[in-house]
């Protein structure tokens, strides 16, 4: 073991499997800070030349590449509230609200700490995880992805910070808008009105850029703010170091989230979009002091980074050890790694362990190189909130419009974008939840689908399993959480009070 | 003063006359091989990016860029189960410089069901080339209670398993249990092809149809094995895998539906252009292609994408010819279809 660990280290130092690594880390943050881009255009972009290449660079260039895409996305989110990609949604709660009252960079900094660590330690445990990981996975059916889809929709309620009707109200109209397009399951068309655009529904990236980037930047014209920042701006490298020195004083949310993203990453079929809902949802019910969640809490970015840093490195080992691709980007990995002679899977651990070990070290060190990129160049970064607003809006509209015509080729989705930012404007006006609407959105396809398989595979009763109760009792809990918290204060309030 | 006039003259007439040379040489007609030079090819993917039609196209692009001297530009249009991509190149500017990369048997299966957004006619498109014949394979846990054919028709209220209604997968599932005569149903919307090995491995269904190609590391990682090959013959790919005929006796209607499977709805990677492209571009990419085929550095980058020795390749009026004979029979398999979907159907 320990000489393939050798070898594999001494591929990965090669300087040209250095240097390709360094430009791929580059790439994947560049391409992760644009909204629309992500793995999935960029790689594709790379299949034809990857022939070519030796295979060693050709592996290193594919797997760090996407590995470091929700690192740079996260960057945009706390600074612009547009997320990166959907996986950094959760980010735009918190990291935001820091970057407004002048904490952006030390947001960033706890953003990429979370990131980075979310991304390495993962690796570190991975080669011991693969044996555990094909039971894990055959342990999720159907009744158990819809019982794990519901733990997500469960924290709709913990995205609500004013009204709860509201809030519901918002998570219902996001669950109503996924229901449009064409349903497999029972081969029905609905809301499509024959049109082939809404065939599959609204897609994820202009909903997230109208919802969160484009109304945003509506209300802060409308407000007649001269920039983001309202308060004064920290944008040293003592203040990114804060926002490190705040993922070790939660070192424990942070740990919770990387596993519980690195667990929903290992089961195929599950995004990064519920393992940020249900970490960020975790934090904010175990915390002291939930009410102050979305108003600038740093806990509110540690979770949701680790979770999608460690999602990502538990679909790149399911991917790599079994050869079952847990995302589009790993079908896109999967189809790289068999163009340069490699077939992922069980045979790929015994036959190549050497390029396994080399591949999984070359993660941790995207991550590691990723992280340290974003870290040292943060507080110039930070800086963007304190530039003049109608710069910031041109960049943004840029940026929008860039990655709709990047991950969309159809201009209809330039309309719903203003859709959505008009529907998020009136939302943020009014007080209605956007992050319960994007949440019921994102996951009420998923529950649909899932609960219908189980129905028709399992009977009526598919629930009746010990892990969808086990995850039934924990919805339950997180529902009941506030009300026993309060009931417990009011109590002890009493007796202060006897 | 004169010399200069009569030089200014000079330069007047000649830059009158040499653009009439110009003319001249412009006159002649232009080959399909100038036509390419310096313009840009958009190539339409109507598949998910990473598969093996876009990893195909892509192969081709690079071809067509080296020896067109054009710049090769991909889109991937998959929305609509692929119809977005398909529906777009077929009422593209017929000018040779709209190609697409689709997916060969959706591209048939969405006019054999007469799906209405499919607005395009077979028999009208330009086709360039057919790259693939991947059979369909009826594929079961290698550890699971059905082992045989004959332990599938002795089972009782199986669920086989299928992606879009009607879609190749449920629809060679139904085929599967009309050849047998099984007491099954198949159950859709099981879109991926690891979701449903993985339902397979569970035992939340018995089994489904799956191209060797599209399912080799889901074989490899133990989730599921062939049982047998939906066709006449044997897979070359897999030679130890019997064929459905090797095991039980078909003949009339049932015979012709393996025959459908073998010869017409086979997986592969299909590369159209609009209806109306001049006859002379055609020939060129035509030509081109017949020169990629016989290129070994190609053909080792397309047996790399395939995952084993590629051997079908047809090129411009045989795959015409096959869309042909397909058209003509389109009402047949539509009907034959439409009735299973509405018995098997759970």
């Amino acid at each position: 073991m320990l000489e393939a660990y050798a070898s594999a280290l001494e591929i990965l130092f090669q300087p040209v499997n250095l240097l390709v690594l360094l430009v791929a880390v580059i790439s994947g943050l560049i391409i992760g800070v644009i909204p629309g881009l992500s793995g999935l255009i960029a790689i594709p972009l790379l299949l034809p030349f990857i022939f070519r290449m030796p295979q060693d660079v050709a592996l290193i260039l594919v797997i760090a590449l996407p590995a470091v895409v929700v690192t740079g996305g996260s960057i945009s989110a706390i600074l612009l509230n547009v997320p990166g990609t959907g996986a950094n949604a959760a980010t735009c709660l918190d990291g935001y609200p820091m970057t407004q009252r002048g904490e952006g960079a030390r947001a960033i900094g706890a953003s990429v700490t979370s990131s980075m660590f979310g991304g390495v330690v993962p690796v570190f445990f991975a080669l011991a995880m693969v044996p555990l990981v094909m039971p894990l996975i055959l342990a999720f059916g159907q009744p158990e992805m819809a019982a794990l889809v519901l733990l997500g929709i469960a924290f709709m309620g913990a995205l609500t910070t004013g009204s709860v009707t509201k809030g519901i109200l918002s998570g219902m109209l996001g669950l109503l808008l996924s229901f449009v397009g064409y349903q497999s399951i029972t081969g029905i068309h609905r809301f499509s009105y024959g049109s082939t655009f809404l065939w599959d529904g609204f897609e994820l990236i202009p909903v997230v850029m109208g919802l969160f980037g484009l109304s945003e930047m509506l209300y802060l014209a409308m407000r007649g703010r001269s920039s983001i920042v309202q308060g004064r701006l920290a944008a040293r490298f003592s203040d990114v170091l804060e926002g490190a020195k705040d993922v070790w004083w939660h070192k424990w949310l942070w740990f919770r989230s990387a596993v519980i993203g690195y667990i929903i990453g290992v089961i195929p079929g599950i995004g990064a979009e519920i393992a940020i809902w249900v970490c960020y949802g975790q934090a904010k019910q175990t915390s002291k002091y939930p009410e102050k969640f979305g108003t600038g809490v740093v806990e509110g970015v540690i979770a949701p980074e680790a979770a999608n840093n460690g999602k990502e490195a538990g679909a790149l080992l399911t991917t790599m050890a079994l050869g079952i691709p847990g995302s589009a980007v790993m079908v896109i990995l999967l189809a790289a790694f068999m163009m340069v002679g490699v077939t992922p899977g069980p045979s790929m651990m015994e036959e190549h362990l050497p390029l396994a070990l080399m591949l999984l070290l070359g993660i941790a060190l995207a991550n590691i190189v990723g992280g340290v990129i974003c870290f040292l160049a943060a507080p110039l970064l930070a800086r963007v909130a304190s530039i003049h607003l109608d710069f910031i809006f041109t960049v943004v509209m840029i940026m929008i419009l860039a990655g709709i015509i990047a991950a969309t080729v159809s201009p209809l989705n330039f309309i719903v974008v203003l859709a959505f930012g008009l529907l998020g404007l009136l939302m943020k006006i009014y007080g209605y939840s956007r992050p319960a609407l994007f949440l019921g959105f994102v996951l009420g396809a998923m529950f649909e689908s899932y609960s219908l398989l189980s129905v028709k595979i399992y009977g009526s009763f598919f629930f009746a399993r010990p892990i969808p109760l086990a995850l039934f009792a924990v919805i339950i809990i997180v529902l009941a959480l506030p009300y026993i918290r309060g009931a417990v204060s009011r109590i002890k309030r009493r007796s202060k009070g006897v | 003063m004169k010399r200069i006039l009569v030089t200014v003259a000079l330069l007047l007439v000649l830059c009158l006359v040499l653009p009439a040379f110009g003319c001249d040489s412009e006159s002649q007609p232009e080959t399909a091989a100038d036509f390419y030079k310096g313009k840009t090819i958009n190539v339409i993917v109507n598949s998910s990016a990473g598969g093996s039609t876009d990893c195909t196209a892509r192969v081709l692009g690079s071809y067509l860029e080296r020896d067109t001297g054009a710049s090769v530009v991909f889109t991937t249009r998959k929305g609509a189960g692929g119809l977005e991509g398909v529906n777009y190149v077929y009422t593209s500017e017929p000018d040779g410089l709209t190609l697409g990369a689709v997916s060969g048997l959706k591209f048939m299966l969405n006019k054999i069901m007469d799906e209405p957004a499919a607005v395009y006619e077979l028999e009208e498109f330009s086709y360039l080339t057919e790259i693939g014949a991947r059979l369909s394979h009826f594929m079961v846990a290698p550890d699971g209670p059905y082992q045989s054919v004959a332990d599938l028709q002795a089972g009782e209220d199986m669920i086989l398993g299928g992606g879009s209604p009607a879609g190749t997968v449920c629809l060679g599932s139904m085929s599967v249990i009309e050849l047998l005569d099984l007491d099954a149903q198949v159950v859709t919307g099981i879109d991926e092809e690891a979701d449903r090995a993985l339902a397979v491995k569970r035992g939340e269904i018995v089994g489904y149809t799956a191209q060797i190609a599209n399912t080799q590391t889901n074989i490899d990682s133990g989730l599921i094995e062939p049982m047998f090959v939906l066709g006449t013959e044997r897979d070359p790919l897999m030679p130890d895998v019997p064929a459905i005929t090797e095991i039980i006796s078909i003949a009339g209607e049932d015979l012709e539906l393996v025959e459908l499977w073998e010869d017409v709805l086979v997986s592969s990677s299909l590369f159209v252009a609009p209806p109306g492209v001049p006859e002379d571009r055609l020939a060129f990419l035509h030509g081109l292609i017949a020169e990629w085929i016989q290129d070994e550095a190609f053909r080792a980058e397309i047996d790399l994408i395939s995952g084993c020795e590629e051997e079908s390749y047809n090129v411009g009026d045989a795959v015409a010819e096959k869309m042909l004979n397909l058209a003509d029979d389109l009402e047949y398999f539509k009907d034959l279809f439409l009735e299973m979907i509405e018995k098997y159907r759970l």
